[in-house]
């Protein structure tokens, strides 16, 4: 039997969340790898820290 | 907000090194999963949400424990497993962030075939719409070489290649029955290569696994209580030795069960264990 309309936007609502789910998945990701960072590379962590900021808000952009 | 202030030192995150799954909730009572979907309907996982809110309210309550140490979800349905892994990767001590390559299993594998087709086709529409390319941390320190000197990229990537190797280790407990297996199964998609008997213990297993995404994880399966009180005196033993140690532990709990009183006395002993350890 053909998947009906209602069946269809149920699947496309799933779809869309587990689209955001991974998102969180990877930033929750980055995070921990920037937390890392902190803990061992400090000096590096310090020279790249402003530009975490605006990489870290421009993913938030893009997966919003 | 909160995620950029833990970023940058503002907001430490919370040490509990701990996550609480709900598993089982297409068991709950008046829930109608669709099999042809392999997922709730828009009312059941309204139903579901509400269910184990009301459970999740109770142990907060009865063991002092935040709200969001838990995360509701189905292993054999595979069902909301990828929030279940980020709260892992979120409260894990250490080089959690290897498990952000690891995709959980996908619910959809076991929907109808004609679902398969059209989730397929669906996907494959959202990748050609995606302007950007998927973002992984190779690719950020691949990025970062037009900032740092040559040294510090070097240093960078050998740092990240032996994190990378020593991945998180994660105990797993529940009551016998709950879903163990199935969880770490489907939640890793790992494949099974090795186990071995921890010292000390025949009842308590690491196991290794591959990951698809390259890298091991360790997997400490701990031995399941709530069979009788001479064996669970035994295992508290094996479970005071072993908790401490580990980087996050993972508490099964079955979703559809009325008697949550064994869980919640085995939830306040397992925080006193971690508390050992903590910094």
């Amino acid at each position: 039997m053909a998947l009906s309309k209602k069946q269809r936007e149920r699947v496309l609502e799933m779809l869309d969340k587990l689209d955001k789910q991974s998102t969180n998945k990877i930033l929750a990701s980055f995070d921990k790898f920037v937390n890392w960072m902190r803990n061992t590379l400090y000096d590096i962590y310090l020279t790249i820290r402003d530009g975490i900021r605006s990489l870290f808000n421009w993913l938030q952009l893009q997966f919003s | 907000m909160k995620l950029i202030k833990s970023i940058f030192g503002l907001e430490e995150s919370k040490a509990i090194r701990l996550v609480i799954g709900l598993n089982q909730v297409d068991n709950l009572d008046e829930i109608n999963w669709d099999e042809k979907l392999n997922m709730p309907s828009k009312r059941a996982e309204a139903i579901i949400k509400r269910k184990c809110e009301d459970i999740i309210r109770k142990f907060s309550v009865a063991c002092d424990i935040s709200k969001d140490n838990f995360e509701f979800y189905s292993a054999t349905k595979k069902y909301n497993l990828i929030p279940l892994l980020t709260k892992i990767i979120k409260y894990s001590e250490k080089n959690s962030f290897v498990l952000g390559d690891v995709n959980p299993a996908d619910p959809f594998e076991d929907a109808d075939d004609e679902v398969k087709t059209f989730v397929k086709q669906e996907r494959e529409k959202r990748e050609a719409r995606t302007k950007f390319p998927k973002f992984t941390i190779e690719k950020f320190i691949e990025g970062l070489k037009e900032t740092l000197p040559e040294k510090d990229i070097d240093r960078l990537i050998g740092e990240f290649g032996d994190a990378k190797k020593s991945p998180p280790k994660i105990a797993v407990i529940g009551k016998t029955g709950v879903g163990k297996t199935t969880t770490v199964n489907n939640l890793f998609n790992a494949k099974f290569k090795e186990s071995s008997i921890l010292v000390g213990t025949t009842k308590a297993q690491e196991k290794i696994f591959n990951l698809d995404s390259g890298g091991e994880l360790k997997i400490i399966d701990l031995p399941g209580y709530g069979r009788s009180i001479k064996e669970d005196i035994e295992y508290d033993k094996i479970y005071r030795e072993i908790i401490p140690k580990c980087d996050v532990l993972l508490l099964i709990i079955q979703a559809d069960t009325r008697d949550l009183r064994e869980d919640q006395k085995m939830l306040i002993k397992i925080k006193s264990w971690l508390s050992e350890t903590e910094k």
